[in-house]
């Protein structure tokens, strides 16, 4: 019946042309009826009229079941509120605009916030899959290969348990090992990939086998960089891809589905190879090898809780055999928080703010609807005398507001797109969640809805004040346009309102922007002025130089700058020092007491700190045999270990200078000094900026074949260096940056340098 | 451009005689009509009305219309254009199946409140 009479209200001329031939029919043969009784011809019409009653009324009750009047009353309204916006373009064009940016300001927010915590995860199961971490006291961290093996091997609760991890490493997809370059490959096992039910596009998996050195050179490549570089060529597979100098072979193609963030990295993965980072990675030595990826797809109807207080167990198990795990627990986090976890106090803050401008929007525009509709009276007064009823005129100023928020909703999506647009390309590259950011339905279901809400919120005060007449004192000649009391009133609270919100907004505003000051003029400890950093990835190969032949890389460094030391004035000059990671562990039982968290050591040449970034050492301890060109990875040297100490470390009584600390595994004879530099802000030089904490990273010196570079231009690097003083030799041409000689073309002296603070 | 009238028969002659009738009985009189008289068109039908109930019932003619609307928007009658007696186009309403149905269901439950009112007004009636 509903449907019938939706449809009636499009038929409504022919609908009423059958009613009234259908009473005048009526009429008539009444009128017929009378004259045959013996009626004068006009006595017989006046008596129909009568017996029928009131025609009029007849026919709008007839046309009030036909159609629906809601909706045809909101037509007509709606009409003439367009009517009124023409009349009036600027009042429109005001209201529109603040309705649009408050409104888009939202609806761009609740974008991002969709993209991050509402989109359901593109995996199937996405229920069922768990972020596996490492917890510590306060440190979270991934786990290492081994724990893994043994919490698959002794749960009841998972289906699948997966370890990854990705690696940058010189890709070229052709045999010789030409043009290559840097990519993210990622290390995964077959468990990885159908632990997120993904399914090769074409090809297969790897193998349980695939995972052992020697039978490892395979690979799996994304949907996304089979379409770029093989040009969705269908023979791709059992082409060979030559990876770090070693030679890989295609075996399947995986649909670009796994997101970057999984391997906090900003673009998809595109490579996989079976995991196997270096060929120890399952043995014991490993254990404490930690912050891989770990993921886990739980058995159907098992709780999160159930299955962390089984992995809690085996933990606990091996903390029990194991040294090194000792202290070590576990802890589960849904998929989902992964992707979104560190964003949400940002993203809520950012919500209430923008919720903030639309209050204020709507606190603005419902005052100017107040002022605009006091003009009106006589038009209100005139409606009500003909006898609408107090509802109807609520129903029409209603029904305006209604068409500006629905405009303005129309134009805040329009901007919210843009806005869109603009943040995924700048955020994308430094929030990988935000790469993918897109409109869908919920996004405009946000943007309806808000437009409806603002609607009501501005709408409904003014629409009931406004309509507050009295018809006879309007109508009158001469009647002033003056607001009731009770508008006046309600304007008042409106900008009172306004104002506080405004307060908000720019104090929280203001304290923001003092704040992101301030981190940026933060004193790192160290000097920062033309110190440019970058880094190099080194095929396998490289790493296995041996030690002499790396110290005359570094006498010829240090040869080239005493060469040129001379010339310092007048040219250029750059100073190369090396860090290399080199893992070293410590023995727990010796520090495990004092320090709650673990601990990680990294080997710097003393250069490093006292030429390249010139960090004040307190204690300063000259050790005689710590004097340069000593190198601390010989055995049996006395080294120094720098603790690089946040505030808290002060409380730590047991631990201050001069304290000997043993070293375990490879070096177990040496010892070393520990001279505490407080108040580091060192990490801004490094890669890893979170690691204020001392941290511990172990075995990772042989596999890790990252050297990162510390330059430091003595003078504006406008002015391009000697290309002598860079031993560009050294570098095997197969790498990734073989094209780009170690001259400074465009002042960038090896690849990913980056100028800071210069 | 008023709101919605209730559906209340009103007699706009005040003080003429004739009750005001709730819309369920007029529904019910409109098919019964209608089943005895077999297809009939809306003038037809009030006079109708009005002869049955020997002139109690003066209804203004005119509220026959929503009444006939309401029926055919619930499908228990039908509507036609065709010719009158005396030649005029009018529109004919019959009943149909559902509306045979319905005349039951109303009959049996007016018949019900009847009784229970004859037994209400008998016991309180007797001593």
């Amino acid at each position: 019946m509903i449907l019938s009479r939706f449809v009636a209200m499009f038929r409504r001329d022919k609908l009423d042309a059958e009613t009234d031939e259908e009473l005048r029919a009526h009429l008539e043969m009444a009128a017929e009826e009378n004259r045959r009784r013996g009626m004068s011809e006009e006595d017989a019409r006046l008596k129909a009229l009568r017996d029928f009653g009131g025609v009029t009324q007849v026919r709008e009750a007839v046309r009030l079941r036909e159609g629906l009047p809601f909706v045809e009353n909101l037509r007509r309204d709606v009409g003439y509120a367009l009517r009124q916006m023409r009349r009036s373009p600027g009042f429109a064009a005001v209201v529109i605009v603040t309705l649009a940016l408050g409104i888009g300001a939202n609806t761009a927010v609740f974008s991002v916030l969709n993209a991050v915590m509402l989109r359901p995860l593109a995996f199937a199961e996405a229920g069922r899959l768990v972020q596996i971490l490492s917890v510590k006291g306060a440190e979270r961290m991934g786990p290492s290969a081994p724990d893994m093996r043994d919490f698959a091997d002794r749960n009841h609760t998972f289906d699948k348990l997966a370890v990854y991890d990705q690696w940058r490493k010189n890709v070229s997809t052709s045999r010789d090992g030409a043009n290559a370059e840097e990519i993210n490959v990622g290390l995964a096992s077959a468990d990885f990939f159908e632990a997120l039910g993904v399914r090769p596009v074409m090809g297969r998996l790897f193998t349980a086998n695939e995972g052992e050195a020697g039978h490892n050179h395979v690979a799996v490549i994304s949907e996304k960089f089979w379409a770029s570089r093989y040009q969705r060529d269908p023979r791709v597979l059992g082409r060979t891809l030559t990876i770090n100098d070693q030679q890989y072979t295609i075996v399947g193609i995986v649909p670009a589905t796994i997101p970057g963030w999984l391997h906090a990295a900003q673009t998809q993965v595109p490579i996989f190879e079976p995991f196997l980072p270096y060929p120890g990675i399952w043995s014991e030595q490993s254990r404490d090898g930690r912050n891989y990826g770990a993921i886990g797809l739980l058995k159907p109807g098992v709780t999160r809780e159930e299955a962390e207080a089984d992995l809690k167990r085996i933990a606990g198990d091996l903390a029990l055999a194991y040294p090194v795990d000792h202290g070590f627990s576990v802890a589960l986090r849904p998929l989902a928080e992964m992707r979104s976890g560190d964003l949400k106090p940002v993203l809520f803050v950012l919500s209430g703010a923008v919720g903030f401008i639309l209050l204020i929007a709507c606190s603005n525009l419902a005052s100017l609807l107040l002022a605009r509709n006091t003009a009106r009276q006589r038009e209100f007064a005139m409606r009500r005398a003909l006898g609408a009823g107090r509802p109807a005129l609520v129903r029409q100023v209603l029904a305006e507001t209604l068409t500006f928020s629905l405009v303005g909703s129309v134009c805040g999506t329009g901007l919210a797109w843009a806005a869109v647009r603009a943040l995924g390309a700048g955020a994308g590259a430094s929030l990988p969640q935000l790469a993918d950011l897109t409109l869908d339905w919920r996004v405009f279901a946000f943007a309806l809805a808000a437009g409806l809400g603002t609607c009501l919120l501005f709408g409904i005060a003014p629409a009931w004040l406004s309509t507050r007449v009295d018809a006879a004192a309007a109508l009158k000649e001469g009647g002033r346009n003056s607001s009731a009391p009770g508008q006046h009133n309600f304007r008042r609270a409106l900008v009172t309102g306004q104002i506080a919100l405004s307060l908000i907004l720019l104090v929280g505003a203001g304290l923001l922007i003092q704040t992101l000051r301030r981190l940026e003029e933060q004193d790192p400890g160290f000097r920062i002025e033309h110190l440019v950093r970058g880094h190099i990835y080194l095929p396998p190969a490289q790493r296995y130089f041996p030690l002499p032949r790396r110290r005359s890389r570094q006498q010829k460094i240090r040869h080239v700058n005493a060469r040129n030391r001379q010339q310092q004035r007048r040219r250029n000059h750059q100073r190369q020092q090396r860090r290399t990671q080199r893992a070293v562990a410590i023995l727990p039982q010796r520090l495990a007491p004092e320090l709650p968290y673990p601990v990680r050591v990294r080997m710097l040449p003393p250069q490093l700190f006292s030429n390249a970034i010139q960090i004040p050492l307190r204690h300063r301890k000259r050790h005689p045999r710590l004097q340069p060109p000593h190198h601390v990875d010989e055995p049996r040297t006395l080294g120094a270990i720098i603790l690089r100490v946040r505030l808290e470390f002060r409380r730590m009584p047991k631990l201050h200078p001069a304290r000997r600390v043993e070293t375990a595994r490879h070096h177990p004879n040496n010892r070393y000094c520990i001279l505490i530099q407080r108040d580091l802000l060192v990490d801004h030089a490094w890669i890893a900026a979170k690691q204020l904490l001392p941290s511990r990273i172990t075995q990772h010196h042989r596999l890790r074949h990252m050297r990162l570079i510390i330059v430091r231009i003595v003078s504006p690097p406008q002015q391009r260096p000697h290309p002598k003083h860079i031993p560009k030799a050294r570098i095997r041409p197969r790498l990734a940056h073989r094209h780009r000689r170690l001259r400074p073309r465009n002042h960038r002296p090896l690849i990913e340098i980056e100028k800071r603070h210069a | 451009m008023g709101g919605d009238r209730p559906d209340v028969l009103r007699d706009p002659t005040a003080g003429a005689a004739g009750t005001p009738m709730l819309q369920g009985t007029l529904d019910l009189m409109v098919l019964k009509t209608l089943e005895t008289m077999g297809p009939q068109h809306g003038y037809g039908i009030a006079r109708r009305i009005e002869q049955i109930s020997e002139q109690t019932l003066r209804l203004n003619q005119g509220t026959i219309y929503p009444a006939l609307l309401r029926l055919r928007q619930r499908g228990w009658i039908r509507a036609e254009w065709g010719t009158s007696e005396n030649g005029r186009r009018a529109r004919f309403y019959s009943l149909t199946k559902t509306g045979k149905g319905q005349i039951e269901k109303e009959t049996e439950s007016w018949e019900r409140v009847a009784a229970t009112m004859a037994r209400f007004l008998a016991t309180a009636g007797s001593r």
